[in-house]
């Protein structure tokens, strides 16, 4: 008996919202990655619970696709967190409030 | 002191509440929803008449090429007793399995899960499970990965006034005597007696 596709979408949903909660709540821009990250892969979780839904491959390829855009994400944001350090001396987000310092 | 760690007590809850009470909007609708049974990836051939007509001999058996749900698949019938796995022995890749429809012994043959991904994401036409063609995503996907290592790298270097800094093996810490912009105090010298480790942050 295969597991129905709400039960993916309901875990999809618990993700997606703990990766919102980090982003609403925390100012660590470190943090802010990681709540990213997590909704992104809320949507990796969505692709491939349709695609066992609909009977094709479509949505596993797409989300591996997917996780490599994530991980060329990462790479650009901590490059960025890098240097909001190296200009503010914090990675807090709020303090980073002006284009030109 | 324990490092283990903690729920973060610093931040606004009220903000947080919106996240959780999307969740519970979501899983509302969902459960609500009512989609259909999965699909799935069936392993199994439906409504599979063999004929003789187009068949291959493989070993004693029959292997019938046809469409089946929009997708080519190879059913193999073994007559007379059932065998655990029936190899195809053309080198068509597939994977054979053996099921019993009314009494009659099938084996079925089909393309597994991870092959088809395999020649999705390369545009390969071998009969598999039903998908898109990505080969251009892949492209540009390795395009958008060599753009973000040259990005981070990018971002990552410390230039100034051409003098290109590399990173210093210091673990992080904040250079005795450093001010917060960059400059060595009086005290540094006197703290390390090493101008250069108290200026390394900028050399």
């Amino acid at each position: 008996m295969a597991i129905q596709v709400q039960y993916y979408l309901l875990l999809s949903a618990a993700v997606f919202c703990i990766g919102l909660y980090g982003i609403l709540t925390r100012r660590n821009a470190l943090m802010f990655l990681m709540s990213v990250e997590l909704m992104l892969n809320a949507a990796n979780i969505n692709l491939v619970a349709f695609s066992f839904q609909h009977g094709n491959v479509t949505g596993q390829v797409f989300a591996l696709f997917t996780m490599a855009l994530a991980a060329a994400e990462v790479a650009i944001g901590i490059g960025i967190i890098l240097v909001l350090n190296r200009n503010f001396d914090d990675i807090d987000v709020t303090k980073a409030a002006t284009m030109r310092w | 002191m324990t490092s283990r760690p903690r729920l973060a007590d610093d931040v606004n809850f009220l903000h947080g509440f919106a996240a959780v009470a999307l969740f519970a909007l979501l899983a509302w609708v969902f459960m609500t929803a009512g989609i259909g049974a999965p699909q799935g990836y069936d392993q199994t051939v439906g409504n599979v008449s063999l004929t003789d007509n187009t068949n291959i001999n493989v070993s004693q058996a029959r292997v019938d090429f046809r469409e089946v749900d929009g997708q080519t698949r190879a059913a193999l019938i073994q007559d007379g007793s059932v065998e655990d796995r029936v190899r195809v022995v053309n080198g068509t890749g597939y994977q054979t399995a053996t099921i019993d429809r009314g009494g009659e012994v099938y084996a079925v043959a089909t393309v597994g899960t991870t092959q088809s991904i395999g020649y999705a994401m390369f545009d390969i036409d071998t009969p598999g499970l039903e998908s898109e063609r990505f080969l251009i995503a892949f492209e540009i996907v390795g395009i958008v990965l060599v753009a973000a290592l040259v990005g981070a790298v990018m971002l990552a270097r410390r230039e100034n006034d051409s003098n290109t800094v590399t990173a210093l093996a210091d673990g992080g810490r904040r250079l005795v005597g450093q001010s917060d912009d960059g400059t060595a105090t009086d005290d540094a010298e006197t703290l390390t007696g090493d101008p250069a480790t108290a200026q390394g942050g900028e050399d």
